[in-house]
């Protein structure tokens, strides 16, 4: 994903600084004689100086939060596609389709091809979540027994 | 015995997990074909349709040991797909996909260039062998059912004509051995002389119908080979005789085949080799069977 | 795509191909200003039309003051062209191109196409440029020197030596000959153009080399990856029908006949056309409805057909194979049910479902006939006008 805002430099630090500095002006408007250096800024810069900082101030922060919210939604779009996906597997489960599937991979256990055994093993312990080994005699066994207790179900 | 394919062909659907490619992949394997994998990148560890998805072509290779593939993914993409499939040792690509550009073409058949991938397509209707009165090895989207086992090649550049030719010959009772559409862009992979090739030194072909376009020289090359190396006969039909030229050809169109491509240069060319060629396409069946009866 | 020759000095000067200086304009007052802006001696004012031949045909004038140029332009726009590649109809002039006047030493022609021989982009130069260009493909081929284009690598400079010398450019033009064919196969690359043609590519009496003319046409399949490209259409100049039947995913090509075609698959379209010609007949229409068509693009093709007043037969072959034939049937009935179908309709089916679709229209209200053969369907449809057409002029 390339639409990441920057976590590092300058985008990171505002987006640190800017609630803190809302917070301290916010702050500064509402119970002002209590912090110190607050007539200091009132006489300097004039009271409407306080208000203009936080204006500006809290649009940054609109913008980067903004910014954040695009991240977290592709993010949260990651993890539906993962869920999708993780239900797919599930309502396959123990269905003619995915026997099917498994019953090819099993084949695929008897080519005399060492690297294709050794793959269609390797993806048939994923795709079933159990280990059999590389004989195709002993999935069939478990295959049998698994569309038995199905239709016993 | 056919060629590029037969029944034990092991095939994965690359795109099996989109429109086309779930459609496609269903009826081959209705039609008795060894789907046994299909490529969807992210999808991988999961299943469609009875058949075990992949990330990629070689984890699909390597599972489960198939040696052909077939190419639903959108034009876009195809290049990429090719590609993918040419590196993972794939021996048959089909790329059914239309719309494909050409200059994305252009570069694939570099990549595959001394490599011993063969492409069909892109943009055509596919592969086909009969095994049976109603199974065989089907790697594309013509429909199965036209087909009989029999005894004559078809190679064509055309779809729909394609499946006309193959109808007739099963009407006349002589089905078919092997059907190729080689697909009609300007850019693609095995030609009319390769698969004529292939049909020569095949013993269960004695016969092939070849359907041609105007436009391009490939006709003129398959006559030259006809000519030159193949006993068994063909029967060809040129489709475009009445087309207007250059409808949609300017200049470096025009002049690139420095004015070869019509229909009756093709005609003559290919009677100049011993073919008997059709003015009708409604007769290449019939014509076909009273070649072979003589 | 195609695009206007200004459009394409455009793309081709954005690498590197020196064009002469010209304005694009849309009245004859714009073509005033554009003369007196572009302070030369002598200009030419050029329709704007995609389709080549506009020499010949009018579409080229020299003018040598701002005044001449309104004349110029006034008659210009608005002009119907009639050239070898516009068809009888010609094009209508809506746009014109006012460019500096060149001193003109030799003209050579280059091009770039894709070929499917050599099964890559191909440059092509002949040292005899000029308007009859095809002729001298046809009657003198070894003179238009060919070199491949590796479709990464680009031209190599040993070919362009090779095609400098075919040229018989010599020096310093050499160098700049060379300079314009690599930009032009590189423009031909990136912008994946299906032609690129430079005709005349001009050699002026200071020894520059310039791009008088300039035509490209892009492959439509990957304008999806070129913006830029599609900012340049111009509808106008696309034919109405064709544009019609595009917006449904229809391949439509009008012809000069009388029997309006509808078929599935371009190859079978093609050999739909050649047996109604075998049979005396005249096809008004190269009409494809594509694999997948359904109830509504059939109707759409039917009245695409029908608009065409010179239409007086239509003749349907589908083979259906995704396509079934019953949803073919319905489409058929439907349309002609909506269009108060006036004129004889041959419709022959095979494929997926032809029971269903054969039984379908027989037991409709429609008048239509029936074949089992595409020979016989085209032999029934050419009587049938024939028959009708007497019956008419009685």
């Amino acid at each position: 994903m390339t639409d990441r805002p920057t976590t590092h430099g300058l985008g990171a630090w505002l987006k640190l600084a800017a609630p803190l500095a809302i917070l301290a002006l916010a702050g500064l408007v509402w119970i002002e004689p209590w912090l110190p250096g607050a007539e200091w800024i009132g006489k300097n810069l004039g009271e409407t100086a306080i208000l203009r900082f936080s204006l500006g101030f809290g649009f940054l922060y609109l913008a980067l939060v903004l910014l954040e919210q695009r991240r977290l939604g592709s993010l949260f779009r990651q993890v539906l596609m993962e869920l999708k996906r993780f239900h797919a597997m599930r309502s396959d489960d123990g269905s003619e389709a995915r026997r099917e599937a498994i019953t090819i991979l099993v084949a695929a256990l008897e080519s005399p091809d060492a690297e294709v055994r050794e793959n269609a093993h390797k993806h048939l312990s994923r795709l079933t979540g159990v280990d059999h080994g590389t004989d195709a005699a002993n999935w069939r066994v478990w295959l049998d027994a698994q569309s038995r207790s199905q239709r016993g179900t | 015995m056919s060629i590029l394919i037969d029944g034990s062909t092991k095939v994965i659907t690359q795109g099996i997990t989109g429109k086309n490619g779930t459609f496609h992949s269903l009826q081959a394997k209705a039609y008795g074909t060894q789907v046994v994998g299909g490529v969807t990148p992210g999808k991988g560890g999961t299943v469609h349709e009875g058949v075990p998805v992949f990330d990629s072509v070689r984890e699909a290779v390597l599972a489960t040991g198939a040696t052909a593939s077939v190419i639903y993914v959108p034009a876009p993409f195809t290049a990429d797909s090719i590609c993918e499939a040419v590196d993972a040792g794939i021996e048959l690509i089909v790329a059914i996909t239309e719309g494909v550009p050409v200059l994305d073409m252009a570069w694939v058949r570099d990549v595959m260039r001394g490599g011993r991938s063969r492409l069909v397509g892109p943009n055509c209707p596919g592969v086909i062998t009969p095994v049976s009165e109603r199974t065989g090895c089907k790697i594309g989207i013509m429909p199965a059912y036209i087909h009989r086992p029999g005894r004559v090649g078809v190679v064509s550049r055309s779809g729909t004509l394609t499946y006309e030719a193959v109808w007739q010959l099963t009407s006349v009772g002589l089905g078919q051995s092997t059907c190729v559409g080689i697909g009609g862009d300007p850019i693609h992979g095995t030609n009319f002389v390769d698969c004529l090739t292939l049909f020569q030194a095949d013993p269960a072909t004695d016969g092939v119908v070849m359907i041609g376009e105007i436009g391009g020289s490939a006709e003129e090359e398959a006559a030259d080979y006809i000519r030159t190396s193949m006993t068994k006969p063909v029967v060809a039909f040129i489709a475009g005789a009445t087309a207007p030229p250059g409808k949609r050809m300017g200049h470096a169109g025009a002049i690139i085949s420095g004015g070869k491509g019509t229909a009756a240069d093709k005609q003559a060319a290919l009677r100049k080799a011993g073919v008997v060629v059709v003015d009708t396409p409604s007769v290449m069946g019939a014509t076909m069977k009273s070649v072979l009866g003589r | 795509m195609k695009i206007h020759e200004y459009q394409s000095k455009q793309v081709l000067a954005r690498f590197g191909v020196p064009v002469p200086d010209g304005i694009p304009c849309t009245s004859a007052d714009q073509a005033a200003a554009a003369f007196t802006k572009l302070g030369a001696q002598v200009a030419v004012v050029k329709a704007q039309i995609h389709a080549g031949g506009r020499g010949k045909a009018g579409g080229v004038k020299l003018v040598r003051s701002a005044e001449e140029a309104r004349t110029v332009a006034k008659g210009l726009l608005g002009k119907t062209l009639v050239t070898h590649q516009t068809g009888p109809a010609g094009r209508v002039v809506k746009q014109l191109y006012v460019e500096r006047g060149s001193d003109i030493a030799r003209e050579l022609y280059l091009a770039v196409a894709v070929d499917r021989v050599s099964l890559a982009p191909v440059m092509m130069a002949a040292a005899e440029g000029g308007m009859d260009i095809e002729e001298l493909a046809v009657k003198r081929p070894s003179a238009i020197h060919k070199e491949r284009i590796h479709p990464i690598k680009g031209i190599l400079p040993y070919q362009l030596r090779r095609l400098a010398k075919a040229l018989e450019l010599s020096g310093e033009t050499a160098r700049r000959g060379m300079k314009v064919m690599q930009s032009l196969a590189q423009a031909f690359v990136a912008m994946d153009c299906s032609i690129a043609e430079i005709n005349p590519l001009i050699v002026t009496k200071s020894g520059d080399v310039l791009a008088l003319d300039a035509k490209l046409n892009f492959d439509s399949n990957a304008l999806y990856r070129h913006e830029d490209v599609l900012a340049f259409r111009d509808l106008d100049e696309e034919d109405e029908e064709e544009i019609e039947a595009s917006k449904f995913g229809l391949n439509y090509i009008a012809l000069d006949g009388e029997i309006g075609c509808m078929v599935n698959g371009a190859g079978l379209a093609m050999a739909t056309m050649d047996v109604i010609q075998l049979k005396g007949g005249r096809p008004a229409n190269f009409l494809d409805v594509g694999g997948g068509a359904n109830k509504e693009q059939v109707t759409n093709a039917f009245k695409i057909i029908l608009a065409d007043k010179n239409v007086k037969g239509v003749l349907v072959n589908i083979f259906g194979g995704i396509m079934k034939c019953d949803t073919i049937a319905e489409g058929v009935i439907a349309a002609a049910r909506e269009v108060h179908l006036a004129v004889p309709l041959v419709v022959r089916l095979e494929g997926t479902n032809v029971e269903i679709g054969r039984r379908l229209l027989q037991e409709s209200d429609v008048r239509l006939e029936t074949a089992s053969s595409l020979d016989e369907a085209a032999e029934k449809v050419v009587a049938l006008v024939e028959k009708a057409s007497k019956k008419g002029s009685h």
